[in-house]
């Protein structure tokens, strides 16, 4: 009975309660809201802040991806790099002059599996196809992972999807890039540092030329696309060429100085010729002919100081006749002091020459000589691979019946086999020597040109001014012959310069 | 209380209900008054940001403008085209003096240039340059004296760039106020006591001719407007409403630099 009241008292009291709860479940509820209401708003603001902020980061982040894109195909154009493409990629870009044909296309991909080339792609090259009608080929397609990935502490690097490397066309890049109307889309343009217009302006410019003249140097067009992972994107686009400040010379032989000697053979096959010879690569020759041999001094190889081997083949001396003096033939051995660059005819700007070529050179040594069997750094020479070679001191190439590639720069007296050949351009500057003999006799040419200036004493302190250089050719050899285009193929890019830089709308 | 039957009556004495009452009331009350706070924070700030996010495109816009001005520079072109309009002669035109095909003499930045100035800039370049007959334009950002809406218009390349670009300006950022009155430059110079040095309105633009550390206003700053190969754009932007809790005006400086990569020749 008294569990009865008390299970009955025990209802009651739950019966009592149950309201009471309610409300205060209710007052929870709408608490619960306005705090959340209050929550959201807050969130709301700070989304929109963060929005803002990912905006403007995006927007400057997806230009500088793109930009690196660009640079790393620019900095790997040069052979010189560590990271050139042919060092990743045997025959990436062509060399020796040979320029890269209209339809092959090279890319740097960043992401092992980005394929620009393929139109199912997340990232498909359709640029290529507006400029070029048609989508790339693979067979003319070939590809390098970019080397801008993680760095060591594991930061990514530049978010460019692919870079591509091209020649260009007057329709490719819907320029009149000659007064010529229409647009040409079969011939790659090239860029001609001594490109004179029709007004006879000299102006510094791209040509629409199938027999481009050896100032020219083929433009290359460079494209970028960066994707960030928010979805921005864009493109864009460099034309380069390569930076080739070359040298020239005045003569095929130039003998910088006062009281200058010259000795050559007495033969009908040796010449001194300042035709321009050779073609090399897509490099044509045939621009003005220069004087075979040339000396800065009045007075000098001329009237009773003409060389007597000169007097005996005249017609072995060929090229340009400052005046033209009649009758013809006359030895093209001229004065040359009005027509050389100012700084090869002083001590200073020769030194800067040599100091120049040094920062630049392949191979650099002391007192050295070179043989077959101890090429030393004649080493690895080739039309396709030219050296840039600085011997501070004497160099003796005796025994070594090869062709050298290059710009060889000797500060002693050179002693050069003339069963040895040379393409390209050799400075002797310093003693300003060259002598040239050989035990077999030799059938070795020089085909680019020599200058000998000298500018050191016997002790190797600097001269006031340059002296007498010589050159003494007592072994049979067949010459020397200019050759505009084994100069410049001698000469290798410093770098790739912009000539135009665009963005394309996306 | 008891009814008959002995049933007691459920529910809430008087005291009980206006404590409820009264509690409930305390912490709507106080979200209330939290939320109006933050209504108002977030009204500001949403405008404040809707100011900020259009002055931070229209720097992006500036930014990219400057870097493809130029294109196509002369050097694409084995003959000087007669056709002006086909070619960047000068990545930024100015003005008097510039008039293509009639007189190129260059002025002064800084002294006798009107254009290139510290709130005025007129880019030359191909903007599309893939569309087939695309020509060169004349692209030109002003804030007029006095003004507080920066102007962007654009035309193509014709014969003076001041007077043709002038009637084609349309509003492109509001309220910027790089050269706002003195009064005003006062009145923010108490809020954001860095934002205008020496109480001095801040150029828009700065050039920058290719002499390190030197603007092409200083002594030797090479400051022919056909030699500036960097632009350094600083916006000052106001939001439209004071800030609604402290009854301030709200400012915000944008900085950008852009880099002109196109040789002018």
């Amino acid at each position: 009975m008294l569990a009865r009241r008390e299970y009955v008292k025990e209802l009651r009291t739950k019966r009592r309660r149950k309201p009471e709860a309610g409300i205060v479940l209710l007052i929870a509820i709408f608490v619960l809201m306005l705090v959340s209401i209050v929550a959201i708003a807050l969130i709301l603001s700070a989304g929109t802040e963060s929005a803002l902020t990912s905006n403007y980061r995006s927007s400057a982040a997806v230009h500088y991806a793109a930009v690196a894109g660009l640079e790393e195909a620019r900095g790997r154009l040069q052979p010189k790099n560590p990271d050139y493409f042919n060092n990743a990629v045997a025959g990436f870009m062509p060399t020796g002059g040979t320029p890269l044909a209209l339809g092959q296309v090279r890319y740097i991909v960043n992401g092992g599996a980005v394929n620009p080339a393929n139109p199912g792609d997340p990232f498909p090259d359709t640029e290529y196809e507006s400029e070029f009608g048609a989508a790339p080929t693979p067979g003319n397609t070939q590809t390098t992972p970019s080397i801008s990935g993680n760095n060591a502490a594991g930061i990514p690097g530049p978010l460019y999807k692919w870079v591509r490397i091209n020649a260009v066309t007057e329709t490719s890049l819907n320029l009149q890039v000659s007064s010529t109307n229409p647009n040409d889309s079969t011939t790659p343009l090239y860029y001609d540092s001594a490109h004179v217009d029709s007004h006879g302006v000299q102006r510094p410019s791209l040509i629409v030329s199938t027999t481009p003249p050896s100032t020219a140097v083929q433009a290359i067009e460079i494209t970028s696309l960066a994707v960030l992972p928010n979805g921005s994107q864009k493109v864009l686009q460099n034309v380069v060429a390569p930076n080739l400040s070359v040298m020239q010379v005045p003569a095929a032989l130039t003998m910088v100085g006062s009281g200058v000697s010259f000795s050559a053979p007495f033969s009908s096959a040796f010449y001194v010729d300042g035709n321009d010879h050779d073609v090399v690569g897509s490099c044509n020759p045939g621009g003005t002919p220069l004087t075979g041999l040339g000396y800065t001094t009045m007075g000098d190889l001329s009237g009773t100081n003409r060389p007597p081997m000169v007097s005996a083949h005249p017609g072995n001396y060929l090229g340009l006749n400052l005046p033209p003096p009649p009758p013809l033939p006359q030895p093209s051995v001229n004065d040359i002091a009005t027509v050389i660059t100012a700084n090869l005819l002083d001590v200073t700007g020769l030194n800067k020459v040599v100091h120049d070529l040094g920062q630049i050179a392949d191979a650099t040594s002391g007192t050295t000589s070179v043989s077959d069997a101890a090429p030393g750094p004649f080493a690895g020479m080739s039309p396709s691979t030219p050296k840039t070679i600085v011997v501070n001191g004497d160099l003796t190439v005796s025994g070594w019946n090869n062709i050298g590639y290059g710009l060889l720069v000797v500060t002693g007296n050179l002693n050069f086999d003339s069963a040895a050949s040379w393409r390209g351009l050799i400075l002797v500057i310093g003693q300003g020597k060259f002598t040239s003999a050989s035990a077999s006799g030799g059938t070795g040419d020089i085909r680019g040109g020599i200058l000998l200036a000298k500018i050191l004493d016997s002790t190797g302190a600097q001269l006031p001014a340059p002296a007498a250089s010589s050159y003494i050719q007592t072994g049979n050899g067949t010459g020397v012959y200019y050759s505009s285009c084994w100069i410049k193929a001698a000469q290798q890019a410093t770098g790739y310069k912009v000539l135009s830089f665009r963005e394309l709308p996306q | 209380m008891r009814h008959r039957g002995g049933k007691r009556e459920g529910g809430f004495s008087l005291l009980e209900l206006m404590t409820a009452t009264g509690i409930f009331l305390v912490v709507v009350g106080a979200a209330f008054g939290l939320l109006i706070a933050s209504q108002k924070a977030y009204s500001t700030q949403s405008q404040a940001l809707s100011a900020f996010q259009e002055a931070r495109l229209g720097l992006d816009q500036i930014v990219r403008d400057v870097n493809i001005a130029g294109y196509p520079p002369p050097g694409q072109f084995s003959d000087s085209p007669s056709d002006h309009s086909s070619f960047a002669e000068t990545p930024v035109a100015w003005a008097p003096g510039y008039s293509p095909g009639t007189s190129f003499s260059p002025c002064a930045i800084g002294s006798r240039c009107t254009t290139p100035a510290d709130y005025d800039l007129i880019i030359e370049t191909n903007v599309n340059p893939q569309a087939a007959g695309s020509k060169v334009k004349w692209v030109r950002y002003q804030l007029a004296p006095g003004g507080t809406t920066l102007m962007r218009g654009f035309v193509d390349k014709a014969t003076d760039p001041d007077d043709a670009t002038l009637p084609t300006l349309v509003p492109f950022v509001q309220n910027v106020m790089n050269n706002a009155s003195a009064a005003q430059i006062a009145q923010y110079q108490a809020i954001y006591p860095t934002m205008f040095p020496g109480g001095a309105p801040v150029p828009i633009f700065k050039y920058f001719c290719g002499v390190p550390g030197k603007q092409c206003t200083d002594p030797g700053g090479n400051n022919a407007p056909a030699n500036i190969r960097d632009v350094e754009v600083t916006l000052i932007v106001a939001s439209a409403q004071v800030d609604a809790n402290t009854g301030q005006p709200r400012l915000v400086v944008l900085n950008g630099r852009g880099h002109l990569v196109n040789p002018t020749q």
